[in-house]
């Protein structure tokens, strides 16, 4: 388990020096630079501040300084604020992110993942036939659109949640946001679950486990969970990536002073480092879960492990 | 009967949306006994016990009545016995095991749900069962999970489980079928000795009438969901009263029955050559060291024209990977291969391709063989599209028409989808494919072993007919010995890649000389049941086949041959001739011949 | 099963066709300021029969201009996406080997990283505005999804006896992709294609709400979405209407998806 565990850590180096090396270099590559915007600029200020920021030095040399910043954790200046480096724009913003992603996960795993197991078991009743029908149109709408709405119906309507800005330590002003961002996730692993209990339930050994003359919590909990919860496993990496991205939403739906914002202003503005460096904490991050969710699926799945 | 039936069933009926697949069967079975279920696919065999174990889904709806002692199967009541006094055990050992728990755990499982018994002692009583079940090495068992354990032992396993409580009957489905033969016979030893040391009743679902021949005392044959017969194993056998069981027993194939006879020497070049064929396949795991494996292992042999050679050999013989090379199907192989006196193992694009008319091939699954969507007349029409293109729509036309005829399928077959067929008729649409170039060579990769035993027999006529009147030659490969001697003038056999005996069918299969085609021949199972009894009685299988990277050294069978000395460890034996064109390879053969 | 597929077509026919019918059936132009009915909700006397925007455009037409740039986006969006992941897929699967690892894994790398950052890069790379910038921007990240499942279709049918019974009757390459292969993906290609779709116009109204796709005076169904998130608390139409419009788009797509996915999962004919 452990030298499994090890080979996939390895794996993460490489995919992650693609990421750094494809973004520097698209970015740098691109037309029209961060001072391109403003009024044209004197070009000797101009050449003062290419200089100023590196910008005057050939590519690779630029590419070379970057990386050794990086992995010192320097993610370099901010083109577009000048006056603070992306390190500190990004870890301003990271706790409300974090605290909104993590909330939005946890819930939606407590309340689709059981959800789901249970329309698989009492497959023809009502119940579970509406909640199939709730769950289509989770999955389909947008946190842009579903955001709004709920704010205006619990926000506005009936003001029972903050629906703008935020005071920390004041929970209400994130009930709508968690909620916003769960909502598509919580539908998905609704309908993931049951149908992978679906398959498990049809599968030959809970029919010998029936044939044991096993209870029915037993044959469930014991037999049929884990296999079941394989695809929901494999789920979590690219739901990490998606409640990372629905953040970005759901923070300037809702006013939230979290660190997605920057990803789009530094889009908007051309700010290289800035996008950069977003980009690349939230690659790791994804990379990251996308790991621990692989080895989760070998804890789960004794054929995976080698040995 | 004087006791009082243990399964009394009266008027069972399975129905799903109406329709039957089990109509009014009435039955029982005595203490102690052992009721054999013959019947061919669809009879509704499974279909039966299903019920009684109330393992139908919900849209089977069940009539009848079923009674084990004073308890009624049918109704709530039933769940109280279910894995207490009736256990089931499955046909698929790989799928049937839940694959996240250990073994042991799942054998103690019945005993904590059932008895009440605590975890730690129900694990050393699980130790107990694997012992009973004669599974070797029981504390790493205990602790392994299923994917790591063999086929063999996966089913032992199950049986163990199935044991926790002490049944007074239990119901085997298919239990050996996805089995090599050899463990089927250790196997089906095992499970005759359990009855008689636990005086259990035994219910066997079957569609081999060998088996039968083994473990049953009475015989219930079904067909189509309804009971044609239920008498004793030695009248069923010997002078069953209904037509059907006559024609199974007809088709069934005996080792011991008079087969093909190889023709005089002919002066012609084989149609098929292998010379020093060895085909190698990269071992996964370890990023450094690219290790491979001898999937096929220096094999050598001729086939003359109009001749079938059988292939034979369990699972992991190369049998498969054998047959692949010679088609030139799969990864690429070192030796010399000639089709038609053309050397093949080195062409490949356009060259090997217009030579693919020489040679054709019939798969095992008639279903994957053919390509769903297609019409049957585009399928059979295809290898002339390919390499005689100059054959007009018209041309094509007649002859697939031909074709078809000469398989046994009428012309409106032609018109339908390869997913509307049953798989014999799959089998014969493949068979019409294949030939359709009049192909000197055919490859047969167990081409029979998917289908009933009253169609299999009409497909080895149809290839006895290629034999004779087209001067066809034939590489049969199959795990069946029966089948292979009434098809095969000669045979192969091989074990971990490598061919340790060739001869005439007759010479090998009357006078084996290798210790390994004599396990073979012995784990044969027998129509006659006191044959029968007295064989598994006196059996001598060990083990099962290793793993191909994990080959003994020197003779690769030593380490479960009956005879095997030291040097056989030390050297590995070469082919030698015994007389005859009988060649086996094998250290002490001549000392076994005695 | 049939009935909801039959619905769903239906609104989407009825959609499409009001979408491209709107012109008529409304005196106003979608860019034109109407400055007595600023802000206004829907009614029948003005002709505005979905209300107007907050200076005076009449969200109607707004409204019917932003689904047909959204079905135009989607469609050929899809398309793309669709041509370049059956080649991929079917290519990779095919080959097999080394040639499909690496091929497989350039897409795991890409699927794993939130696509809306590959989105945003490629976006940045083009002057705002190109619709053509945007739905290559969107096509090209909606492929990975149908190139994973062509592989894995293609791999399950590559190591089917047909196709080893195609090889040894002589058929070429190219002949047994085309008349093997690829009709026996047709159908699950079909079903995910009707799915990739309101993937695409999520993706398209996904950076029109944040600003970096269609941009004045066109509108699209995020932008106005944006729009009246903002207003919504005193002219809750300006954000209603637009977002039952998507709503209804996106659900009649994947309930028709679902419906196609579900067919041909059950054994059909």
């Amino acid at each position: 388990m452990l030298i499994y565990a090890l080979r996939r850590i390895a794996g993460l180096v490489p995919t992650l020096f693609v990421l750094v090396t494809l973004s520097f270099f698209i970015i740098r590559l691109a037309p029209g630079g961060p001072f391109d915007q403003e009024q044209a600029l004197p070009p000797a200020i101009r050449a003062n501040l290419d200089a100023a920021y590196g910008l005057d030095q050939p590519l690779l040399t630029q590419y070379g300084r970057y990386l050794s910043d990086v992995v010192r954790g320097d993610l370099g200046p901010s083109f577009r604020f000048k006056d603070f480096r992306v390190t500190e724009l990004i870890a301003a913003g990271l706790p409300v992110s974090l605290t909104i992603g993590f909330a939005a996960m946890l819930l939606a795993l407590l309340a689709g993942v059981p959800l789901g197991a249970y329309a698989a078991w009492r497959a023809d009743s009502w119940a579970a036939r509406a909640l199939m029908n709730f769950s289509l149109l989770g999955v389909v709408l947008p946190a842009y659109v579903v955001g709004p709405v709920l704010a205006l119906v619990f926000g506005i309507y009936w003001p029972l949640f903050r629906v703008a800005g935020y005071e920390p330590g004041d929970a209400s002003f994130l009930v709508l946001p968690v909620i916003t961002l769960a909502l598509p996730v919580i539908a998905y692993l609704a309908q993931l679950t049951r149908s992978s209990m679906q398959e498990v339930l049809q599968s030959n050994y809970i029919r010998t486990a029936r044939a044991k003359g096993l209870s029915a919590p037993v044959l469930l909990f014991r037999h049929a969970l884990r296999p079941a919860l394989l695809p929901v496993v494999s789920y979590l990496g690219p739901a990490v990536a998606f409640v990372l991205t629905g953040s970005l939403v759901v923070e300037t739906v809702f006013g939230l002073p979290g660190s997605g914002r920057y990803l789009v202003q530094g889009a908007l503005n051309r700010d290289y480092t800035l996008v950069m460096g977003m980009i690349i904490v939230y690659g790791v991050f994804t990379l990251v879960c996308n790991l621990v969710a692989d080895l989760l699926y070998g804890w789960l799945d004794p054929r995976v492990r080698p040995g | 009967m004087s006791e009082r039936p243990l399964l009394a069933v009266r008027n069972l009926t399975v129905t799903y949306s109406g329709a039957p697949v089990v109509d009014n069967a009435t039955f029982d079975i005595a203490p102690r006994r052992c009721l054999g279920v013959i019947g061919e696919s669809g009879a509704g065999k499974t279909q039966v016990f299903m019920a009684l174990m109330g393992l139908l889904p919900p849209q089977a709806r069940v009539t009848g009545h079923a009674h084990l002692e004073d308890i009624a199967l049918l109704e709530a009541a039933g769940a109280q016995v279910r894995g207490r006094s009736v256990a089931m055990i499955f046909q698929d050992p790989m799928t049937s095991l839940t694959p996240h728990l250990r073994v042991g755990d799942q054998i103690a499982e019945p005993l904590v749900a059932h008895r009440g018994m605590s975890w730690q002692d129900a694990r050393v009583r699980a130790a107990q069962l694997l012992e009973q079940v004669r599974m070797s090495d029981v504390p790493r068992r205990l602790r392994q999970y299923p994917h790591e354990l063999s086929g063999g032992m996966r089913q032992r396993a199950m049986i163990a489980m199935a044991l926790a409580c002490d049944p007074k009957l239990l119901i085997a489905d298919e239990p050996t079928t996805a089995l090599d033969v050899s463990v089927q016979a250790q196997l089906l030893k095992l499970l005759l000795e359990l009855i008689q040391e636990r005086g259990m009743a035994l219910a066997l679902v079957t569609h081999d009438m060998g088996v039968i021949a083994a473990l049953a005392d009475d015989v219930l044959v079904m067909r189509a969901g309804k009971v044609l017969e239920h008498d004793a194993v030695q009248r069923i056998l010997t002078a069953p009263a209904h037509e059907y069981t006559r024609g199974l027993l007809a088709a069934t194939p005996r080792l011991t029955a008079l087969g093909a006879i190889p023709r005089a020497v002919q002066d012609l070049p084989p149609p098929l050559t292998a010379r020093n064929v060895s085909v190698r396949h990269p071992v996964r795991g370890g990023w450094l060291r690219a290790r491979t494996f001898a999937a096929v292992d220096d094999v050598s042999f001729d086939v003359g024209s109009g001749e079938a050679l059988g292939i034979v050999g369990e699972s992991g013989c190369g049998k498969s990977t054998l047959t692949r090379a010679l088609l030139r199907l799969g990864p690429a192989s070192r030796g010399e291969i000639v089709w038609l006196g053309r050397a093949v193992q080195d062409l490949g694009g356009e060259d090997l391709r217009r030579l693919r008319d020489g040679m054709q091939v019939v798969f095992q699954d008639p279903f994957a063989s053919l390509d769903p969507r297609m019409r049957i007349s585009d399928i059979v029409a295809e290898p002339l599209r390919a390499l005689r293109p100059a054959l007009g729509a018209a041309g094509r036309n007649e002859r697939v028409a031909r074709m078809l005829a000469s398989v046994g399928l009428t012309p409106e077959y032609a018109n339908r989808r390869g997913r509307e067929l049953s798989g014999g008729q799959c089998q014969r649409v493949a068979i019409a494919r294949a030939m359709i170039l009049e192909p000197k060579l055919l490859v047969c990769d167990e081409a029979v072993s998917a289908l009933d035993v009253t169609i299999q027999a009409q497909i080895l006529e149809l290839l006895d007919a290629l034999k004779r009147e087209h001067g066809t030659s034939i590489v049969f490969v199959s795990h069946n010995l029966a089948v292979v001697r009434r098809l095969c003038e000669r045979v192969m056999v091989m074990y971990l890649g490598r061919i340790v005996e060739a001869g005439a069918t007759g010479a090998v299969f009357e006078t084996p000389r290798h210790p390994y085609t004599r396990m073979l021949l012995a784990a044969v199972p027998l129509l006659d049941p006191a044959l029968e009894r007295a064989r598994l009685a006196a059996l001598d299988v060990r083990g099962e086949t290793p793993s191909a990277l994990e080959r003994p050294s020197g003779c690769q069978f030593r380490n479960r041959c009956p005879a095997a000395l030291p040097p056989c460890a030390a050297t590995s034996p070469g082919t030698e001739e015994t007389g005859n064109s009988h060649q086996v390879a094998c250290l002490r053969w001549r000392d076994l011949a005695n | 099963m049939k009935g909801r597929m039959r619905a769903a077509l239906i609104v989407l026919v009825l959609l499409a066709g009001l979408a491209l019918a709107a012109p008529w059936l409304t005196p106003y132009p979608h860019d034109t300021l109407d400055w007595q009915h600023q802000a206004s909700p829907p009614s029948i006397e003005s002709m505005h029969w979905l209300g107007t925007d907050r200076l005076g455009r009449d969200l109607f037409a707004r409204g019917m201009q932003a689904m047909r740039v959204s079905l135009l986006i989607g469609v050929l969006a899809a398309l793309v996406s669709v041509c370049i992941g059956v080649a991929w897929g079917a290519a990779a699967g095919y080959v097999g080997g080394r040639v499909d690892a690496a091929m497989m894994r350039f897409v795991d790398i890409v699927y794993a990283l939130p696509y809306i950052f590959i989105v945003i890069i490629l976006s940045t790379l083009f002057p705002r505005g190109s619709i053509a910038a945007l739905f290559i921007a969107i096509g090209a990240v909606g492929w990975l999804t149908m190139a994973r499942i062509v592989r894995g279709q293609t791999l399950s049918l590559r190591r089917r006896e047909f196709v080893d019974a195609a090889i040894a009757s002589g058929v070429r390459t190219p002949a047994i992709l085309w008349r093997h292969i690829v009709p026996n993906v047709a159908v699950p290609v079909i079903a995910y294609a009707t799915l990739n779709i309101p993937q695409m116009i999520l993706f398209e109204s996904f950076l029109s709400f944040l600003g970096l796709g269609v941009q004045e005076p066109f509108a699209s169904l995020g932008s106005l979405i944006s729009e009246g998130a903002q207003e919504m608390e005193s002219s809750p139409w300006m954000l209603l209407v637009p977002a039952a419009l998507l709503t209804t788009l996106l659900v009649a797509f994947n309930v028709l998806g679902e419906s196609l996915r579900a067919m041909l999962e059950s054994p059909h004919e």
